[in-house]
């Protein structure tokens, strides 16, 4: 038994050390030409955002069906590493992306004037500013890819189910025998290779990349020490972004347009709104010889789609999607009310960024659902117990892009600020409420967009677990226990339905409430550059 | 000189700090530095020297590794209203007005009524010369703008001793020389605070304008290498013959 764990554990590593690297390397060129390339970047972020929060779960029968079809032999294996992909890519692209956009000007002029090839500018110039921004994104991709290992290790097509070998299938199939022993030596021996991974691989890496940080509002990760020589650093790199800033003088043009610089991440909406249609076309496309394989006709396809949904009948589904994105909005708040104070307390002692943060890692990186099922005998009771298990799954699966992302928005406290709590005396509140809240706002709502987009996805996984919901279903409806019904009886149309039901949601939230909170808080913050 | 007379006094001040390797890299060693009451003291050194560690040990911000900091006869613990500290860049909060930055620095008195902190925010809004731009928010300023800003807030709390770190280095030349010229206006009129400022400068000249008193700073770890009094008559003139003799002799003591 013990061979056999340690052999699926090492197979499940293979899978998500495949998953990581192409998606370090996609997140690279996408993030590295879109930050530093206008036209890429008008394309490119739209299209990224709207992959980012549709629930990629939804989609991967359909992916599966392609990749399995195409690749005969090695099909369900890269089905599952794009699965695996899929929930390691989005939070790294973004990331070097936001790294390519602080590199100063200057050098992309030094490069081009200096006419450096290609390689060099990425080896010399972009790889090297992006880097501490990837390794930082790494614990993220990494506690996610650990999370949907089980999920992206059962691969269901209709009725066929298959099961490549790995820790997630491993220990779904001693659930099923009862196997206790098994589970724990199992969840153990995971636990054990990601503490390690993070020990010898994650923290050397992290402390390795911290001399390719130049944009000092990161805390020293020595702490006793560097305060001082910090500080010195961070004097003078701050005048060079401030200088390099005609704008910020010229306060009359903000107030005319405003919106210009608002944004980093969002562009002009004609071009987001073309994209959606684009998207939408590539989708149908992509789709289409699915449905059209596995019933024959296209227009019959479409049709059965369509009274897929009249079947299922519209108003069970608005109400299935009103529960589940209640869920999705109660599991953002707790993150938040979770996230807040711990990224609070590690952001003002540095020096617990080297105890607290590798114990969070540790714990996040653990697969909750697969660890789910033991405690999840605590959340059968009634009702309300339910939600708060189904909640607090959904919570696991995203928790750490809103901590993370908040912890982040904290560490943009540059150390002159700190000091000015000092100086003042401010109480804990008022520091928290006129310095350090306002500085983390875009930060922690771009935690949460893409935390809303990993709620979406868990919410699939959290709200009926196991075949037939036997290991824990809430008992009110729900898209995610529908989607998970439907896929049971292999009802393909009313799964294509119901997906395309989240998509269209997922979308219009984030675009109706998202993107307006995002401008706004800057907006209202008047926070202009320097993010 | 009686004890009296000396507002804060650094006694055997060392700093620095433990490198990866886990050696100490000290950054100053064994400094002692008098500030006396109604003095403008100004710090020059070479860059790296150590200048704003000393800054911020005297503003209570830093702990020293050994040595105490005596500010008004008792050991200095912490920071405190009584001394205010103005960065090289002007640390406003982008999402504060000028009016609501200035009262930052007032928001934690206990010892003052709401009507007494706003009458204090106004009053230095008029002394910095910025009435009509209350309600404007930082990135509307210029640059200057936003330092006579900072400096209001330095100056909200009433303090004894107001700590410069280079205040003017990010200014255009004609910005800098009118806001030092404010400073030095506002130092000589004995009613408004601070009794006495100790500026940090890599700019000689502008110590030079200023100080009545310069410490000369070098080496690794720094010490003092000369103090030189500057007993030029206000407002001193750039062009005479004195001015210049002394920005010669303090460069020649840096380089």
């Amino acid at each position: 038994m013990l061979w056999e764990i340690l052999a699926a554990v090492a197979l499940s590593w293979t899978r998500i050390v495949t998953a990581l690297a192409i998606s370090v390397f996609a997140a690279i060129i996408v993030g590295i030409y879109s930050g530093i390339y206008r036209r890429v970047d008008r394309i490119a972020i739209p299209i990224l955002d709207v992959l980012q929060s549709v629930p990629i779960l939804g989609f991967f029968p359909l992916a599966v069906y392609v990749l399995a079809s195409a690749v005969p032999v090695l099909g369900y294996e890269l089905a599952s590493i794009f699965l695996l992909y899929t929930c390691t890519f989005w939070n790294l692209a973004f990331a070097v992306y936001e790294g390519a956009r602080s590199i100063p000007h200057s050098m992309i002029e030094v490069a081009e004037l200096s006419k450096l090839s290609l390689r060099d500018r990425f080896g010399k110039i972009y790889v090297p500013a992006v880097f501490p921004k990837i390794v930082d994104q790494l614990p993220a991709s990494l506690a996610n890819a650990f999370y949907f290992l089980a999920a992206s290790e059962v691969i269901a097509l209709g009725e066929a189910e298959v099961r490549v070998a790995g820790i997630g299938t491993l220990i779904l199939r001693y659930l099923e025998k009862g196997n206790y022993a098994g589970i724990a030596i199992g969840l153990l021996a995971t636990a054990l290779s990601i503490i390690a991974a993070y020990l010898f691989i994650l923290m050397p890496l992290i402390s390795y990349s911290d001399r390719y940080r130049f944009d000092i509002a990161q805390p020293p990760a020595v702490q006793k020490t560097p305060m001082i020589m910090g500080l010195y650093s961070r004097i003078k790199s701050i005048q060079a972004p401030l200088r390099m800033e005609p704008r910020r003088v010229a306060g009359f043009t903000h107030r005319v347009f405003p919106i210009q610089f608002v944004n980093i991440r969002y562009v002009g909406s004609d071009i987001k709104r073309l994209i959606f249609i684009v998207f939408i076309v590539v989708l149908l496309i992509f789709a289409g010889p699915g449905i059209y394989a596995n019933i024959g006709d296209m227009w019959a396809a479409v049709s059965s789609v369509a009274s897929a949904g009249l079947r299922l009948g519209l108003f069970s589904i608005g109400e299935a999607l009103a529960y589940s994105f209640s869920r999705v909005l109660v599991c953002l708040a707790l993150m938040l009310a979770i996230s807040l104070p711990i990224a609070y307390v590690v952001s003002e002692k540095p020096g617990l960024r080297n105890t607290i943060l590798p114990v969070l890692q540790i714990i996040a990186s653990l697969p909750s659902p697969l660890i789910f099922p033991i405690i999840s005998g605590f959340f059968v009771g009634g009702t309300f117990s339910r939600e708060l298990g189904a909640v607090l799954l959904m919570s696991l699966g995203s928790v750490w892009y809103v901590f993370y992302s908040t912890l982040s928005g904290f560490n943009k406290v540059h150390g002159e600020y700190r000091e000015l709590a000092r100086l003042y005396r401010l109480s804990g509140i008022n520091k928290f409420r006129y310095i350090y809240l306002p500085f983390a706002t875009p930060s922690i709502v771009t935690g949460l967009i893409t935390a809303t987009g990993g709620a979406w996805n868990t919410v699939i996984v959290a709200e009926r677990l196991g075949e037939g919901g036997r290991i824990f279903e809430v008992q009110t409806p729900g898209l995610g226990k529908l989607m998970s019904t439907l896929a049971e009886i292999a009802d393909t149309s009313g799964l294509v339905f119901t997906v395309m039901v989240m998509t269209a949601f997922v979308i219009l939230v984030n675009r109706l409430l998202w993107r307006n909170l995002y401008d706004y808080s800057i907006r209202a913050l008047r926070i202009h550059e320097q993010l | 000189m009686s004890n009296s007379e000396i507002l804060m006094e650094l006694r055997n001040v060392t700093h620095g700090y433990s490198l990866r390797s886990g050696s100490t890299l000290k950054v100053i060693e064994n400094l002692n530095i008098q500030v006396r009451y109604g003095e403008f003291l100004g710090i020059v050194g070479p860059s790296g020297c150590g200048k704003s560690t000393i800054l911020r040990i005297m503003a209570g911000l830093v702990k020293p590794l050994s040595g105490v900091v005596i500010f008004r006869g008792e050991v200095l613990n912490g920071t405190t209203p009584r001394i205010s500290l103005m960065h090289q860049v002007p640390t406003l909060l982008p999402w504060l007005t000028v009016r609501e930055n200035i009262y930052l620095a007032l928001m934690s008195r206990k010892d003052l009524t709401e009507r007494a902190k706003q009458l204090k925010v106004s009053e230095l809004l008029e002394l910095v010369e910025l009435s009509g731009y209350e309600s404007a928010y930082p990135y509307e300023l210029s640059g200057g703008m936003r330092q006579r800003v900072a400096l209001a807030r330095a100056l909200v709390t009433d303090p004894d001793l107001l700590l410069l770190d280079e205040p003017f280095s990010n200014l255009d030349p004609l910005t800098s020389l009118s806001l030092i010229r404010e400073l030095e206006g506002m130092w000589f009129d004995t009613t408004l605070p601070p009794i006495s400022i100790v500026m940090v400068s890599h700019n000689i000249e502008e110590v030079v304008m200023l100080a009545d008193r310069v410490v000369v700073l070098g080496g690794r770890p720094a010490k003092i290498l000369a103090e030189v009094p500057i007993e030029l008559s206000r407002p001193r003139n750039k062009k005479s013959e004195e001015f210049y003799r002394l920005v010669d002799e303090l460069f020649s003591l840096i380089s």
